[in-house]
């Protein structure tokens, strides 16, 4: 494949040397492909690749057909290349070279490099380079072992590449740098942000604290409070303008009350203390009537005389006991709304009271065809309640079950323990029942449902209104419940005085 | 039977997170206004990373083909001295300036060779 038949002659020896004799095989060899070319085509300079000279400088060969069959063949130092490329320098490492058609250096920063015409045809430009490509990128350097981005482009004469590399660490640094500077920009505008935030939060909401403060203020009894209202935004200005509004509204409305309630509490009192005295004064005859009523039905002093008057005094001695009746459910009252109810708080036997009591309706509820039973837990623990007072509750509890209920109805009381703390007494009934809404009105002293039925009963309207406020003296609970048609549940809670009682269940029915 | 009166006390389980409205309204603006600036300034850092990049490849573009251009100019110049001066040894006479010339273009040496067969 080699010729090496060649012989140059030195016509011109530039560096002062004159050399005549058989070029050097090795150079023979790296030329043969443009004596070649130039045989074929004697109007080209063909370029060689770089090549050492004989004195081991790096040359680029150039070779060109003469007329006469001789080939004429120049050598050219690189000087021109490294000169070109060591004029580009900038950065931080960014620089120039530039390779031959096979991607050896022919100029370089490093000096060594260029001397031994290092192969940088694995490096990825150079690569792209000898494809004849032009471009940019970014790749791996095995020299500085880091990457580096480059731009790089080809003399098309001559298929040198020319790169301009630049290590990308240069460029992160000053993305970085940047970064920091955006960073710190940003940080300042953070600690800005906060401070403004701060006072702008502080802006609205002291406001608002403001009209809190002076609600709490106005809670705790400084009815002349206010908000403070100029200077604020015009929604928490008028919010402050309303409450102040309102205060003193409020205020006017306090002043108009509370002399309502004082005269209201003297009228009451004032009520109080007339039925207590009328309810006296009446009782002191009442008794008297009752006395001698009795000493005329039991004809102690001898008959009356005519059996009519017998039944006149009948009716005397029955009005006088309901008129007492009423009389002392009154002052009961009276005293309860007064706050002036006595009750003597003990321990008391509900069992006891549920038997005394029952068998005193029993009469009544035979008569009316009404079942009447009653039960009492085993071992039920004492209330602690007032005796009298408890039997007057339940009494008025059975009076009204057996009032309101018809014939063939029943009747039931019970009592036994809710937890260890409470026992409840109940009186359930199937009688008439009462609407949900007449229920607060029952509960309401002289209150009384419009119907027939409760028409025709005889009753004051103090009852349950009584028995209620006599339940809440004693720290209890009472509630009613009830169904019209189906009937009426009254439920007395009260505290336990102390551990249960040994005592068996009971139960009695009576009809 | 139905009971008159309901209870509507029953107690529902709360968990109350009691905060002041000072703060979250300071919470709420800090928020609004270093979300975005952050979010920003992130992509703004990384947007100068990528046109770091860019502009570095753009002007190492622009300086290779710089370069280049200058590298094929002499490699014109380089052509013509040595087209001249091959056709004047052939005919064996060598031009005034001649030696300057081709010692300003770098030229080591110029030689011509025969076949020797």
């Amino acid at each position: 494949m080699v010729d090496k038949d060649y012989v140059i002659r030195f016509w011109l020896a530039l560096d002062g040397k004159v050399l005549e004799g058989r070029i050097r095989d090795r150079l023979v060899e790296h030329l043969s492909p443009q004596f070649k070319a130039a045989s074929s085509d004697a109007s080209e300079v063909f370029f060689s690749a770089a090549a050492n000279d004989y004195a081991g400088r790096p040359t680029i060969w150039m070779v060109r057909s003469l007329s006469d069959g001789r080939f004429a063949l120049g050598g050219v130092s690189t000087e021109f290349l490294v000169a070109l490329a060591l004029q580009v320098s900038f950065g931080r490492g960014g620089h120039a070279a530039i390779v031959d058609s096979r991607g050896r250096v022919l100029a370089h920063p490093k000096e060594e490099w260029r001397k031994e015409l290092k192969d940088l045809s694995g490096v990825g430009p150079v690569g792209a380079m000898l494809e004849r490509k032009s471009g940019s990128m970014v790749f791996h350097s095995p020299a500085t072992q880091s990457d580096m981005v480059a731009g790089y482009a080809v003399v098309a004469r001559t298929g040198w590449g020319v790169m301009v590399p630049m290590p990308m660490a240069a460029i992160e640094a000053r993305a970085a740098e940047f970064g920091r500077a955006a960073w710190l920009v940003v940080l300042v505008g953070f600690a800005a942000t906060l401070v403004a935030s701060w006072f702008v939060a502080r802006y609205l909401t002291d406001p608002i604290r403001a009209v809190a403060d002076a609600a709490r203020q106005f809670m705790a009894g400084r009815l002349d409070a206010r908000a403070p209202e100029p200077g604020q935004p015009v929604e928490i200005e008028e919010l402050g303008a309303s409450f102040n509004a309102m205060a003193a509204e409020m205020a006017a409305k306090n002043v108009a009350l509370s002399q309502a309630a004082g005269r209201a509490e003297a009228a009451s009192r004032t009520k109080s203390d007339f039925l207590a005295n009328v309810s006296h004064e009446v009782r002191t005859p009442l008794n008297a009537i009752l006395g001698f009523t009795e000493l005329m039905r039991g004809s102690i002093y001898g008959p009356l005389g005519h059996p009519k008057y017998v039944s006149y005094v009948e009716h005397v001695h029955n009005s006088a006991q309901h008129l007492l009746g009423l009389v002392n459910a009154v002052l009961d009252l009276s005293k309860a709304e007064s706050g002036m109810l006595d009750v003597t708080l003990e321990p008391v036997d509900v069992a006891a009271i549920v038997a005394e009591c029952t068998p005193m309706v029993e009469t009544q509820a035979k008569s009316g065809g009404i079942r009447l039973e009653w039960r009492v837990a085993d071992r039920l623990p004492r209330a602690r309640a007032d005796r009298s007072r408890l039997k007057q509750v339940l009494l008025n509890l059975l009076s009204n079950a057996v009032k309101f209920t018809p014939a063939g109805g029943e009747i039931w009381v019970e009592a036994e323990a809710v937890d260890e703390r409470r026992l409840r007494v109940r009186v359930r009934d199937t009688g008439i029942g009462i609407e949900e809404n007449d229920i607060p009105r029952v509960m309401a002293p002289f209150g009384r449902v419009e119907n027939p039925w409760h028409r025709r009963q005889e009753g004051t309207g103090l009852g349950l209104p009584l028995s209620r406020r006599m339940v809440d003296a004693m720290g209890g609970q009472f509630t009613l419940t009830s169904v019209p048609g189906l009937g009426t549940v009254a439920t007395v809670e009260l505290p336990v005085s102390e551990a249960p009682a040994a005592a068996p269940a009971r139960s009695i029915a009576a009809q | 039977m139905k009971r008159a009166h309901i209870s509507h006390s029953a107690a529902l389980p709360t968990m109350r997170l009691r905060f002041r409205l000072h703060h979250a309204v300071f919470l709420g603006l800090a928020l609004i206004a270093m979300v975005p600036v952050s979010v920003l300034a992130v992509w703004v850092q990384r947007q100068e990373a990528r046109t770091s990049l860019e502009a570095a490849q753009d002007t190492q573009s622009v300086m290779a083909s710089s370069l280049t251009a200058a590298n094929s100019r002499y490699v014109a110049d380089l052509e013509s001295v040595f087209e001249m001066a091959a056709t004047h040894a052939s005919m064996g006479h060598e031009p005034a300036g001649m030696r300057e010339l081709l010692a300003r273009m770098h030229f080591h040496h110029l030689s011509w060779s025969t076949r020797t067969t």
